[in-house]
């Protein structure tokens, strides 16, 4: 009993002077950060999930543009919060962010829609929030992705005369659902129907963006169709490639991947017997990109709210010189610092 | 089919059931003796119906989605054993610590063939200590196994994320991939392992002591204790043989897709479950089939492929997947009468 007394007394003073040490940090945080906000301000990231390569590589690479711009004295340490692909957890985590009163917040949202109400919250504050990748649709953010369903169109193209304008095409489907995958696949479908009539879509599988689900997908696939002379996939398009070896099957033009397994493949076949195909993805630098608006925000540029993204793209002309310098595991991809960043969106 | 050799009695324990008698009772007796025949009946059904839309040959086709069952068959096995201890014992921890296993096969290779062996036999001592860890919670601690395997994968998940961001992976051996790829007599290398797996399992569940203890406990945890079966051990060594069978399908998985990624277990918690269910496990305990094992996994790469075939929504496919398996439980269900 009286030891239950002492803690209960003990862990309300223990929580409070934590409080209050919590309290003490956060406001000398709050005079670093203002001193620096007369050069630059300070550049939270808010990130939905970093459970796969993608998300990894992503926070490494804006934490090297991060330590250029310190370097620079343009901005101070970039905070980067990760919460579980939960929408809850990611609209408190950003709530308390809104609470050390960044100037910008770089968004990785796990929702469309969800996080509007807090997103909406920061602008009142007047803090800037730059919502890449994956698309939001408050209107008081900055929005920066590809436009997905371009490059469906562009991509769709690319495969479709490679494969003479005429034969069976099978579609592989990313994690379904996503505005990436609604919009790609709207894209592909799109530019078949107007340009290529000779085309058959002769199967769909679900790949999850991964190369093991999709390589077992496409054998199933493969076990009733006929001739496959086309396909359409993104990510995951070592996983095809594997699928077709597997059975012993010619490997038909497979749109590709940035990933260092499909380049190393690829370069091989094309050195081999000429094999040819194009590969882009949305690499993970594009947090790269947004960091650098969301410096230039905090030194009050403007941009537009649209901020299309270009997919880093890989041919048969460049594909042995890109994947020399890919690890297997690694995604080719371009950089960004912020001449090119200004170059590629200049400021209004 | 040979490998259920005891399907007129699969629990040991109950030889003292009546007599079938006809109409619908005979049904649910014929089942009861041998629980695999929804499963094989609906396997065949949907080879009947996809032969005609199919443009490969019917041995082609059935082949290949054996061949993409056998790695759902063999994690299932040891699902099927957890399941088959009873009290609601279920791993959960199967995706989990099949991605961390394709991971550690493939970095021991190296993208060489000189490190198999020393390969093939950490992963599965990896596999085998995930389960001892499960095990334990489940035993020791009394953590329900829901939430035991669950927190047991979430941290085999974790060490993946970290051993994944290391980088630099030469990925799997290019014997393993090539063993993947061969066939001996037309028949793929793996389809073999898979039922020589099997048939290992089998005998270790319908000819030996601890298949006894293990359907024994499943039937009635109190009894088995009061008659000396020690549930408990039974229980562990259940939940041990699991990480060690999914290890094994690590290991071919690995040769399969030529290397480690984050998401390859990831569709293994709902199709081993699915596969246990389907071949007529009960999933209150007691009554495994390994046989029936077999046929649900095969079924569900067969309803997989007829979706796809038949280019049904996305939506839709995972509707009809749930739909079957939830026919199936209500089939357990009635079984069970």
């Amino acid at each position: 009993m009286k030891i239950g007394k002492i803690s209960r007394v003990l862990v309300p003073i223990a929580f409070v002077s934590a409080l209050a040490l919590s309290g003490c940090s956060a406001s000398s945080a709050g005079t670093s950060s203002a001193d620096a906000a007369t050069s630059a301000g300070s550049i939270v990231l808010s990130n939905s999930f970093i459970g796969n390569a993608w998300r990894q590589t992503m926070v490494d690479d804006v934490n090297k543009s991060a330590a250029a711009a310190k370097a620079a004295g343009q901005a101070s340490d970039l905070k980067v919060v990760n919460s579980n692909n939960d929408v809850a957890e990611q609209i408190s985590q950003i709530q308390s962010l809104i609470l050390d009163k960044p100037k910008v917040i770089l968004l990785l949202a796990a929702s469309p829609t969800a996080l509007n109400g807090v997103i909406q919250t920061a602008c009142d504050a007047g803090i800037k929030v730059v919502a890449f990748d994956a698309s939001v649709t408050a209107p008081c953010a900055y929005k920066m992705a590809p436009d997905w369903v371009k490059f469906g169109h562009e991509t769709m193209k690319v495969v479709a005369d490679k494969m003479g304008g005429k034969g069976n095409v099978v579609l592989v489907h990313g994690v379904v659902g996503t505005d990436v995958d609604l919009g790609m696949y709207q894209g592909w479908n799109e530019e078949l129907k107007s340009n290529y009539p000779n085309i058959k879509i002769v199967g769909e599988v679900n790949g999850n963006w991964d190369d093991a689900t999709t390589q077992s997908a496409i054998s199933g696939a493969l076990s009733t169709a006929g001739k496959v002379d086309g396909v359409m996939a993104y990510v995951s398009s070592y996983g095809v490639t594997q699928a077709f070896a597997a059975a012993n099957l010619p490997i038909p033009v497979v749109y590709g991947s940035n990933q260092g397994t499909f380049l190393k493949w690829w370069a091989e076949q094309n050195k081999a017997n000429g094999y040819s195909t194009e590969s882009a993805m949305e690499g993970p630098a594009i947090s790269q990109a947004a960091y650098w608006i969301g410096v230039n925000l905090a030194n009050g540029k403007e941009f537009d709210k649209n901020l299309v993204y270009p997919t880093f793209k890989i041919t048969d002309a460049t594909v042995a010189e890109v994947s020399a310098k890919t690890a297997n595991d690694a995604f080719a991809d371009q950089t960004w610092d912020e001449a090119s960043v200004l170059k590629q969106w200049p400021a209004k | 089919m040979t490998l259920s050799p005891a399907p007129q009695s699969p629990s040991p324990l109950a030889d003292d059931r009546p007599e079938p008698r006809r109409g619908l009772r005979s049904v649910t007796q014929a089942l009861r003796a041998r629980p695999w025949t929804v499963a094989v009946a609906a396997s065949i059904l949907i080879v009947l119906f996809l032969l005609p839309i199919s443009e490969r040959n019917g041995l082609d086709l059935l082949l290949s989605n054996i061949y993409l069952a056998s790695f759902v068959a063999i994690a299932g096995f040891g699902q099927m054993l957890v399941v088959s201890t009873g009290r609601g014992a279920i791993d959960l921890s199967i995706p989990f610590t099949i991605t961390l296993c394709v991971y550690v096969a493939t970095i021991v290779q190296d993208g060489g063939d000189q490190n198999i062996p020393a390969s093939i036999g950490l992963t599965i001592l990896v596999g085998l200590l995930v389960g001892a860890v499960n095990g334990f919670a489940v035993v020791v601690l009394r953590v329900p196994a829901m939430v035991a395997t669950l927190a047991v994968g979430f941290i085999a998940q974790s060490i993946v994320q970290i051993v994944s961001s290391t980088g630099g992976h030469a990925g799997s051996s290019p014997a393993v991939a090539v063993a993947a790829r061969g066939d001996v007599l037309g028949i793929p290398i793996f389809v073999i392992i898979a039922v020589v797996v099997g048939a290992v399992i089998a005998v270790l569940v319908f000819r030996t002591g601890f298949g006894l203890r293990l359907v024994g406990t499943g039937q009635n945890d109190s009894s088995a204790l009061l008659a000396g079966l020690r549930p408990g051990a039974v229980r562990w060594t259940a939940f041990i043989l699991s990480g060690g069978l999914a290890a094994t399908a690590a290991i071919l998985l690995g040769g399969y897709s030529g290397g480690a990624s984050l998401g390859v277990g990831e569709s293994f918690l709902i199709s081993t479950i699915a596969a246990v269910v389907l071949g007529g496990t009960l999933m209150s305990g007691g009554s495994p089939s390994v046989a029936g094992t077999l046929a649900g996994a095969l079924l569900l790469t067969l309803l997989v492929t007829l979706t796809n075939t038949l280019q049904v929504s996305t939506g839709t496919r995972s509707l009809i997947e749930g739909l079957v398996i939830l026919t199936a439980l209500g089939i357990g269900a009635q079984k069970r009468r």
